[in-house]
């Protein structure tokens, strides 16, 4: 019952920080002579449209947002999901090039992503680096690095705006689901999310780690390891990244613009999506379907409305600054509800 | 590289600091009260676009200026009522301000000027002194004023000493009868609006127009600088002339090298001097021991 009663409020707070981001892409939509409210709901509802891509959305954001979700319970923000994530598409995409093997693509695509994340956990726990910063480096270091790679070495010869490729065996098959042909990278990403849902909830490691992100010295105490937890959650964050990039590249793009935008702010958008799905891999499931009809759906009506599809972030970026203060929507409450 | 070529890219450090200097002289004064605004990103972002608007559409460079600054403090202003007042999560708020910042200067950048990539270039010339063949802008000069300004406010003032015990110890600032909150905001909106100088003075007069996205990891680079000074403003202007440099050798090559794909490579110095300076530094950093923690009074 109080399991309940929490999920209904965390539910009430994430539907009010939206209603009020989505009231602002409304005030948006005037500045462009759009009525704001066809605007919001086709917005919303027309990402039915595009049903592989919402479905390859939710996919990686869900995978990206628990790299972001699995170090705050330990305590630590990690932002360097969208390296990590350029790391696993390149590598995968490398690897199911020269060798044809889709199992060695998305095996050494995610080892690349734990390598990338890893080195900002190891800075942090062995010389004190603060992980937010070093991830953002990182993050720069890996975007020019992938560009590189793509123009230097990766380009096709014929379609020069992008690189080669995956070879036919190195792709993971679509399947159809009442005949809509969509991605089976969700299949993964589903999998994987409740593997680690079962982890944090239900196994001694899972609950360390949420002990050593709640109550550093509480942890100390009882003779946990806190370096080495942190150091875990930043390598399997880097993981869960490195695969949503190696997927994304086996399942669904098969090769990298020369411009990037075929990889771009997954990362990113994950740490929205793990915020409004309040740190909670099942949370981030329902969170990342949300955000992926946002995005999708904003591309549809951009050419109807003529507003901008970044529209989206704004109300993203603003629905995150509202949840970062929850007591927020306690004070409009007590004003409103007065003698309640 | 010859030694005349390393005296032009010497000057371009000069511009090339700027931005980072004032970016990270606010945020050693914010963290120093205790508030940690991971936003500067979007700050610059937002203040850069701003700028560049106002002086296209009044002649003004000092109200593009004027335009940012306030800018920069309005934002502060929100980060504090966040931060400081309803005791919410820095970290998130400033997130997510970057992430808003982004979508907005898009949207802005297409209703004003018809485009999804950037501004006209401006036709007013910025003010500054020719020092071989390269503009010393003013701004130089008010950056490294600012940092001695911000040390001797610190190190010097009762104003100074106030700040630096709400961001060390607030409960016992407070039982001496300091406004923790009410310092706290004023630090947060001084070092925001510093920000916003920082963003008009990108597109202004550094780039002479607004591009998408055009902070280009500034803001953080400027965090990442204020760990590395061990929040000494003295120190955050040595670390916005070694970043400024870095930067100014990247330009130095694409410019005699040209747009190539080695071009891409040269860009990741910057970003990878940075980190090797916090990482080479943090173990020595002593770091206001409340940052980022609201003050709740019992």
């Amino acid at each position: 019952m109080r399991l309940a009663t929490k999920i209904l409020r965390e539910a009430a707070l994430v539907g009010a920080a939206l209603m009020v981001g989505l009231a602002i892409g409304g005030i948006v939509a005037i500045f462009f002579n759009a009525p704001p409210l066809g605007f919001l709901v086709d917005m919303v509802l027309s990402a039915r449209h595009l049903p592989d891509m919402v479905v390859e959305y939710t996919a990686l954001l869900a995978l990206t947002a628990t790299a972001f979700a699995i170090p705050l319970h330990a305590g630590l923000f990690n932002i360097g999901a969208e390296g990590s994530f350029y790391a696993g598409a390149l590598v995968a995409l490398m690897v199911g090039v020269k060798t044809g093997s889709l199992l060695l693509a998305l095996l050494l695509g995610t080892l690349a992503g734990v390598v990338v994340t890893g080195v900002a956990g190891a800075l942090r726990v062995w010389l004190g680096v603060n992980e937010v910063l070093s991830t953002i480096m990182i993050n720069w270091v890996m975007y020019w690095v992938m560009l590189y790679l793509v123009v230097e070495a990766l380009a096709d010869p014929v379609f020069t705006q992008r690189t080669v490729k995956v070879p036919r065996e190195a792709r993971l098959p679509w399947i159809s689901v009442a005949g809509v042909d969509i991605p089976s990278t969700i299949i993964v990403s589903v999998v994987i999310i409740v593997g680690v849902w079962v982890f944090l909830r239900m196994t001694r490691y899972g609950l360390l780690l949420r002990v050593v992100g709640a109550n550093e010295e509480a942890a100390r105490m009882r003779g946990v390891n806190v370096g080495l937890y942190r150091l875990a959650s930043m390598l399997i964050a880097g993981g869960l990244a490195g695969l949503a990039g190696s997927l994304h590249i086996v399942g669904f793009s098969y090769s990298i613009d020369v411009l990037g935008g075929t990889v771009r702010n997954y990362g990113f958008n994950g740490i929205g999506v793990a915020l409004m799905g309040r740190n909670d891999p099942l949370g981030i499931l329902a969170a990342s379907l949300l955000f992926s009809s946002l995005l999708a759906g904003s591309q549809v009506v951009e050419p109807i409305y003529k507003v901008p599809k970044e529209a989206a972030d704004l109300v993203i970026g603003i629905v995150i600054i509202l949840l970062s203060a929850p007591t927020l929507f306690t004070i409009i409450r007590s004003k409103l509800g007065g003698g309640r | 590289m010859e030694a005349g070529d390393l005296l032009v890219v010497g000057v371009i450090s000069l511009s090339a600091m700027v931005p980072i200097a004032l970016t990270a002289l606010g945020e050693v004064l914010a963290e120093r009260s205790g508030v940690v605004n991971i936003g500067l990103e979007g700050i610059l972002l937002l203040t850069a676009w701003l700028g560049v608007y106002v002086v296209l559409e009044t002649g003004s460079i000092l109200l593009g200026y004027l335009a940012g600054l306030l800018l920069g403090a309005l934002l502060g202003l929100m980060h504090a009522a966040i931060a400081v007042y309803l005791k919410g999560d820095q970290i998130i708020a400033g997130l997510g301000l970057n992430i808003a910042a982004a979508g907005l200067t898009a949207l802005g950048t297409l209703a004003a000027w018809g485009n999804y990539g950037q501004s006209p270039p401006l036709e007013v010339k910025p003010p500054g002194i020719e020092v071989l063949g390269q503009r010393i802008s003013p701004l130089v000069f008010v950056a490294i004023l600012v940092g001695v300004g911000i040390w001797w406010l610190l190190e010097k003032t009762r104003l100074g000493h106030k700040i630096k015990a709400v961001g060390d110890d607030p409960r016992s600032a407070d039982a001496l009868g300091i406004n923790v909150e009410r310092i706290r905001l004023a630090a947060t909106v001084a070092g925001a609006s510093l920000a916003g100088l920082a963003g008009a003075y990108m597109s202004i007069d550094y780039l002479g127009s607004f591009v998408k996205l055009m902070s280009g990891g500034r803001g953080f680079i400027a965090l990442a600088d204020v760990a590395f000074s061990g929040w000494n403003p003295l120190g955050a202007l040595l670390g916005a002339a070694i970043f400024g440099f870095s930067d100014a050798v990247a330009r130095y090559y694409n410019i005699v090298a040209g747009t190539t794909a080695s071009s891409y490579l040269i860009n990741t110095i910057p970003y990878i001097v940075t980190l090797v300076a916090v990482a080479a530094t943090a173990r020595r950093a002593r770091m206001p021991r409340a940052l980022g923690r609201p003050y709740i009074k019992e």
